[in-house]
């Protein structure tokens, strides 16, 4: 198998038969969708310029951090890119957290067209995402990060309500949270719902009440039975199968929510992709 | 460093311990669907149920509500959030238990 600087003695047809023409109207497009902090991400390839020389590009991309699209484009030169590939240069992004696209455009500025796909993928500070060799991959496939996230402690008399971020998708492994009840004699139930920012998807239900002047502890998780515990614990099955995208819901729905009852702040576990 | 929503009160860390950006939206408010006396429909509050019966439960926005994820401007292309409700307030993590 020939290397980049032998094809460069060769006729360029002859030589690079999969290669991706850059021509001067061509650039490259990278386009990223982010959610971990200080992330920058380089990129680098090898190009054969028609005059048979094999250069080297870099150039560096930095995305947004709260998962909404940032696109730059670059020229490399004109010639065949022989090889490219994107990595996380700055910040340790985990898999599901910096999804990124390389395309081949038309036009640099104002109306572009995109004409190729070069790559596509999660991207990290440990793996790259490279052409040829990675899969383009849809940024739902494969496994997600796993994130430990504190919700908002609501006021007394509220309820817990987190909302999947825009451009998120997340798979709920487990919730754990504490209700401080009020004197007034009631007995309570906080179930778990799941809606799609309106209407209600499922809802997993507690089996035993609280009742007046007391803390109990809830914790809702896959692989166990609703059951109540010693000393105000209670466990509550969750289905993990419901695949939640941005908008939707994970809250509690109380029966007999009184309006000294505090809910203390939610702790989520959750498995998340990034989800245009 | 925590802020209070001062549209739910709710209290929370604009960013989580990983670094990663929170984005808060205040609950819903519940309410409750009820048969009234003269046989018509009323949707209320839990503490105005009185005598009713209940007869369904809804989950509804809370007027003015907070929601910080994130929208694109349609004419400056900028990332804005969605509903800035009635702002933020900083909290002195002192005073939380």
């Amino acid at each position: 198998m020939t290397n980049p600087e032998q094809r460069a003695d060769l006729s360029a047809p002859a030589a690079l038969a999969g290669a991706l023409y850059i021509g001067p109207d061509n650039a490259l497009r990278v386009s990223s969708l982010n959610s971990a902090t200080g992330v920058r991400l380089t990129v680098a390839g090898k190009i054969l310029t028609a005059d048979g020389a094999v250069r080297s590009f870099v150039f560096e991309h930095v995305p947004n951090t709260d998962r909404t699209l940032a696109t730059t484009s670059h020229q490399p030169g004109c010639g065949w890119i022989l090889n490219a590939h994107v990595v996380a240069s700055s910040g340790t992004p985990r898999r599901g957290q910096c999804f990124v696209r390389l395309q081949v455009i038309q036009g640099f500025t104002g109306a572009t067209i995109s004409i190729g796909t070069v790559l596509q993928g999660y991207v990290q500070d440990t793996s790259a995402r490279a052409w040829p060799g990675s899969p383009i991959e849809a940024s739902t496939r494969g496994p997600g990060v796993i994130r430990s996230v504190t919700g908002t402690d609501p006021a007394a008399g509220a309820e817990i309500s987190e909302t999947v971020p825009t451009n998120a998708r997340w798979r709920l492994l487990a919730i754990r949270f504490t209700l401080v009840t009020d004197a007034n004699v009631a007995n309570r139930r906080p179930n778990l719902s799941l809606d799609d920012g309106t209407t209600e998807v499922a809802r997993s239900l507690i089996t035993a009440d609280a009742t007046a002047g007391a803390t109990f502890h809830y914790s809702y998780q896959m692989g166990v039975q609703s059951q109540a515990g010693s000393g105000n614990y209670f466990n509550a099955h969750l289905c993990a199968q419901h695949a939640l995208p941005g908008g939707f819901r994970i809250r509690t729905a109380t029966t007999n929510l009184q309006v000294g009852d505090n809910f203390g702040a939610p702790q989520l576990l959750v498995e998340e992709w990034i989800e245009d | 460093m925590k802020v209070q929503c001062r549209t739910c009160d709710g209290i929370y860390a604009p960013t989580l311990a990983d670094g990663t950006q929170y984005f808060h939206v205040c609950p819903p408010l519940r309410r409750l669907r009820v048969r009234n006396l003269d046989g018509t429909f009323a949707t209320v509050a839990p503490e105005d149920v009185g005598l009713r019966k209940i007869v369904g439960e809804r989950f509804v926005d809370r007027p003015n509500r907070r929601d910080e994820n994130v929208r694109r401007d349609p004419v400056t292309g900028a990332s804005v959030i969605v509903a800035e409700g009635a702002g933020t307030a900083p909290v002195d993590d002192n005073l939380i238990p």
